[in-house]
């Protein structure tokens, strides 16, 4: 009894600050229908003002600088109205400009607000952790329930904190004019528009109020642990998200009780199964995979909202930009569309480019770096299968990656080399077999992730997968016997033929070069054929596919299908040519990653994933010679996220977009026709 | 070259300094680690110790060195591409740093192939020893700082029932399962195992655990981030346990994050600010000096490795140009480098011997712990 009081104490304490981040999240996403990811890049900054408007003084860039030392509410007035302002910021300058653009390139300006976020603020507050300053009622001796259960006074606090401020939002909403005008347009913002509500200002007051929100938030989660960090937003983002999503993204309520729900799970699932903290974060998202099955639109959610995925992921453009960047775009749009037209001839002379970049090229170094680029360009192609031909926003990508490169790691070194001591040299051709093989498993693997998503939408179907992503890393971190655990597997043995050995790195090029002909010419073909049709249709517009007699259930399997194989088909080549692989290789990070070269690079396309892996890691790859790089590491990232951002702006379709397979009637994108012409 | 010394001993300081002789070099020192993203602190503390020996080495005069500093961000992703970028650049002679053992484990087979010595400093999985024949590290596995702090703690501590938390990776597993093992021979019992990811915030549910057992002691197998919550929770959950951790929690930050919380924890590592030799009074006042704070065990191993470096330059200059291999041959004979946490040997296997101190927190500070083995 004391063991179950005190975890449902400590459950109570961590479910009310999730709850309050699901609040803050729910609210700008009813109004703006946009998955912010930058949200937990707001809740860390709440933390890291707070602490700093709190200590006499802090070191800011390197030189110490003297503040205020405020208390704690004090500090946290000015935190939370800071991060209001910034918020509004963020919204005026990157998701603003694509309110009419694709639906995927918000969600990717978002990413890069967060990535530009967390770096600026490593830059600015250093990489240690900063230790949160004591408040007076922190010193007081913790409230001793029934002589067993621990709490200590700030706990209360902050579980009190968290409902005041969720009472006071939910009695904004339903009275206040300002509330009524968010309501309308969360319902909808044309007919909003119409009845003279001013979006703008609306969603601009919905991010405020968000982001103050998420600074509250993140103050008391930094305050009930003790501590700053400038990663400490990923984790309790996503949390937020998937407590959201628990009560039905847009309702309210239901996030309060998703992050309630998701709080109580976490603690009792760690303390009532064995090693549970270890799997803690599977927990979670075994619940929302369960849940979202049984009830797609969440607890509390309302049923239309799954459909919100309506339309299509990649329609509309923006009417952004100043005229030479218009030309300048139009000018690579027309070399697209005619290298598009030429067909077979266009891609033959890329192919040609390739081989005699490879055979000049003197480095071994850059030899490495463009064999990164297409493992992560084929790589970046599976995804574009699903995302980009489908339609289906999928997050869950790298799980099918991981299938294949732990398939081939096991087989040759956990069990031949270790168990039968086989010396991999003398089964070189096994590798060559493992490729479809793995190809297949992990094809099986995602019918099994694609089958409860069937009726899911849109952002619901995002989450979803991603769930499956992470539940797939938490498993191979924890089932050792099975993965080697996060030790990782070494020793792979790199690729050979018939006993000549292809471990240089020029090898590995053409290697990979090889391969990537094969995955893009059975996609080509997939794409083209009757298969490929359906998917477009359903990427289009689902409703009018299943209209027409398209059965789109078996056609997303498909696609789930097709995606996965070409996964899994990677990542054994990726397996045997980094020769080690861990946990580590297969985070969310890496998905997100894969997401944006392919919306980078332009969806629906055959070339864009390889663009936008050329663009990306070439970009890495120099910025490490900047002096200023060198001397603030943290920048790289920024500066990244600053050139996606801006390139998300002016260009959200995409660079390639006009190379985009044309498998839709004539003039059922006239936003790119036009710019196209 | 022998007859270069005996020519030099002759002539005097005078032919030493003329161009033909001198061959004073510029060594380029590539270094990486995980300097950005969540776990940089211990990259960064590494470089601020190396930063400081190799400033110390270009005041001796002689050799050059200079600093070419890739961060990793703690992907493994990168590994394999930065051992490239070094390979490829003729001017890199030596490489050190690295945060995580599975980077350095993905990275050796392309040093291997360009033959580029590797001196590293914070990477301590058992798997690194005997991994490659230019790869070598100036700190202690995890097997064995692990079971020495097993015997320290059942044997000089005299505890009995000790419940064993560790961070989910290949270092936390590996030092929790040497000290594991090594208490138990000893007397102690394990009372349960434990373990929570890197980067984990909230361990008041797996406290809640260790405290319906009651243990003696908790044993911490983790960096210093976690420890100090694990710390400070647990003695809001009312636990007076004796806390242990490992040469991870070794950092001065573990105190600002973990207050009083920290006060009795006892760690150990290799290096102790708290003892004053002649040679780490100077890096004392030194690191001090320069940023304005204490130095840490990574600061202490990144001065050691430069200064190990530093000795290995001027045994391969001894015998012709420096170059990559000659350079691979003088580390393999290095013997007692003097150095901050000891004097640096390294054997056939890469690794080096060492002792350990086992350290207290009192007052905010490390110092000594009352009792040693």
């Amino acid at each position: 009894m004391d063991y179950l009081g005190q975890l449902l104490a400590n459950g109570l304490v961590l479910g009310a600050i999730y709850a309050l981040a699901a609040v803050a999240f729910t609210l700008v996403y009813g109004v703006v229908r946009l998955v912010n990811f930058a949200f937990g890049e707001l809740f860390m900054l709440g933390a890291f003002l707070t602490a700093s408007l709190m200590l006499p003084e802090v070191r800011l860039l390197g030189t110490i600088v003297p503040m205020p030392g405020f208390s704690l509410p004090v500090a946290a007035a000015g935190a939370i109205a800071l991060t209001a302002a910034l918020g509004v910021l963020v919204d005026r300058i990157a998701y603003r400009p694509l309110r009419n653009a694709p639906r995927l390139a918000p969600l990717i300006t978002s990413i890069a607000v967060s990535v530009v976020l967390q770096s600026l603020a490593q830059t600015v507050w250093g990489a240690e952790e900063l230790r949160f300053p004591e408040f007076h009622l922190a010193t007081l001796p913790p409230v001793v329930l029934f002589d067993s259960i621990y709490l200590s006074v700030m706990d209360l606090v902050v579980m009190a904190t968290a409902l005041a401020a969720m009472l006071g939002l939910s009695a904004f909403i339903a009275r206040s004019s300002l509330g009524r005008a968010m309501r309308a347009s969360a319902e909808d913002q044309m007919a909003a528009t119409l009845v003279g509500i001013p979006v703008n200002r609306v969603v601009a007051a919905a991010f405020a109020i968000g982001s103050g929100f998420a600074a509250l938030a993140g103050l008391l989660y930094a305050q009930t642990y003790g501590f700053a960090h400038s990663s400490m937003g990923f984790l309790p983002g996503l949390k937020a998200l998937t407590a959201a999503v628990l009560g039905g993204i847009g309702s309210i309520p239901g996030a309060a009780l998703g992050g309630l729900i998701l709080g109580l799970v976490e603690a009792l699932g760690s303390g009532y199964l064995p090693n549970g903290t270890a799997w803690k974060d599977a927990i979670s998202f075994v619940l929302l995979v369960g849940l979202l099955y049984l009830r797609p639109q969440g607890l509390l959610g309302k049923p239309e909202l799954n459909a919100a995925g309506r339309g299509s992921l990649l329609g509309g453009a923006s009417e952004f930009g100043a005229a030479w960047l218009r030309a300048a775009f139009a000018k690579v749009d027309g070399g697209l569309t005619r290298a598009a037209a030429a067909g077979p001839r266009a891609a033959l002379a890329l192919l040609a480019l390739a081989i005699l970049v490879g055979l000049v090229v003197p480095s071994d170094y850059w030899l490495r770096i463009l064999t990164m680029v297409v493992i992560y360009g084929m790589l970046a192609s599976g995804l574009n299968v699903i995302v980009g031909f489908a339609g289906l926003l999928d997050l869950g990508f790298v799980a099918f990656w991981a299938v294949g490169s732990y398939l081939t790691s096991i087989l040759f070194v956990l069990v031949l080399k270790d168990q039968f001591g086989v010396a991999p040299a003398d089964i070189w051709w096994l590798l060559y077999l493992n490729l479809p093989l793995a190809g297949l498993l992990a094809a099986g693997f995602a019918v099994l992730l694609g089958t409860p998503t069937l009726r899911l939408r849109g952002d619901y179907l995002a989450i979803m997968t991603l769930g499956f992503g992470e539940i797939v890393r938490v498993v191979a971190i924890n089932w050792m016997d099975l993965t080697n655990g996060p030790m990782g597997i070494r020793g792979i043995p790199a690729p050979n033929l018939f006993g000549i050995a292809l471990g240089s790195p020029r090898a590995q090029f053409f290697f990979a070069l090889a391969l990537a002909v094969l995955v893009v010419f059975a996609i080509a073909r997939l794409v083209r054929s009757y298969v490929g049709r359906a998917w477009v249709a359903i990427r289009e517009d689902e409703e009018a596919a299943e209209a027409m007699g398209v059965p789109t259930a078996r056609y997303k399997l498909y696609a789930y299908a097709a995606s996965g194989f070409v996964g899994g088909f990677v990542g054994v080549f990726y397996a045997h040519s980094q020769q080690y692989i861990s946990p580590l290789n297969f985070s969310l990070f890496e998905n997100i990653l894969l997401l944006m070269l392919v919306v980078l690079g332009g969806l629906g396309t055959f070339v864009g994933p390889f663009i936008g892996a050329l663009i990306w890691i070439v970009f890495l790859q120099l910025a490490l010679d900047l002096p200023f790089v060198q001397a603030y590491p943290e920048t790289r990232f920024a500066l990244l996220g600053v050139v996606l951002i801006v390139l998300m702006v002016f260009r959200p379709q995409g660079l390639a977009a006009s190379a985009r397979v044309a498998l839709t009637m004539p003039g059922a994108r006239p936003a790119n026709a036009k710019e196209a012409a | 070259m022998t007859t270069h010394r005996l020519a030099a001993a002759v002539l005097g300081i005078g032919l030493l300094a003329s161009p033909g002789l001198a061959r004073a070099e510029e060594i380029t020192i590539g270094f990486t680690a995980a300097l950005s993203g969540d776990f940089a602190a211990f990259g960064l503390n590494m470089r601020k110790g190396l930063d400081l020996a190799v400033e110390a080495l270009n005041k001796k005069g002689g050799n050059t060195y200079k600093i070419d500093a890739v961060d990793d961000r703690g992907e493994a992703r990168e590994g394999v591409l930065i051992a490239q970028r070094f390979c490829s650049d003729k001017n890199v002679d030596v490489v050190m740093g690295y945060s995580f053992s599975s980077i350095a484990l993905a990275a050796i087979p392309v040093f291997n192939e360009c033959k580029l010595p590797v001196l590293a400093s914070a990477v301590t999985s058992p798997a690194l020893s005997n991994v490659s024949p230019y790869f070598r590290r100036n700190v202690l596995t995890d097997a064995v700082q692990g079971a020495m702090m097993g015997d320290y703690a059942a044997k000089t501590l005299g505890l009995k029932s000790i419940y064993v938390l560790n961070q989910q990776d290949d270092y936390g597993i590996g030092v929790a399962k040497a000290f594991s093992a090594a208490a138990e021979k000893d007397g102690a019992k394990i009372l349960g195992t434990e373990s929570y990811l890197l980067g984990s915030k909230d361990f008041r549910t797996l406290l809640t655990k260790v405290r319906a057992a009651k243990p003696d002691a908790i044993f911490i197998g983790g960096f210093y981030t976690e420890a100090a919550k694990i710390a400070e929770q647990a003695r809001a959950l009312g636990i007076k346990a004796q806390l242990l951790s490992t040469d991870g929690a070794l950092n001065v930050e573990l105190m600002k994050l973990g207050r009083s919380a920290a006060e009795g924890m006892i760690v150990y590592g290799m290096f102790d600010p708290a003892v004053a030799t002649p040679a780490t009074e100077s890096f004392l006042t030194a690191y001090k000096a320069t940023f304005k704070e204490d130095p840490s065990a990574w600061a202490a191993l990144g001065y050691d490795a430069g200064m190990a470096l530093g000795a290995a330059v001027d045994l391969a200059a001894k015998d012709g140009p420096v170059t990559r291999e000659s350079l691979n041959t003088a580390f393999g004979k290095l013997k007692d480098v003097p150095g901050v946490t000891g004097p640096t040997t390294f054997d056939a296997s890469g690794d080096r011997a060492g002792a350990l101190y086992f350290l207290e927190v009192k007052d905010g500070k490390f110092g000594l712990a009352p009792k040693q083995p």
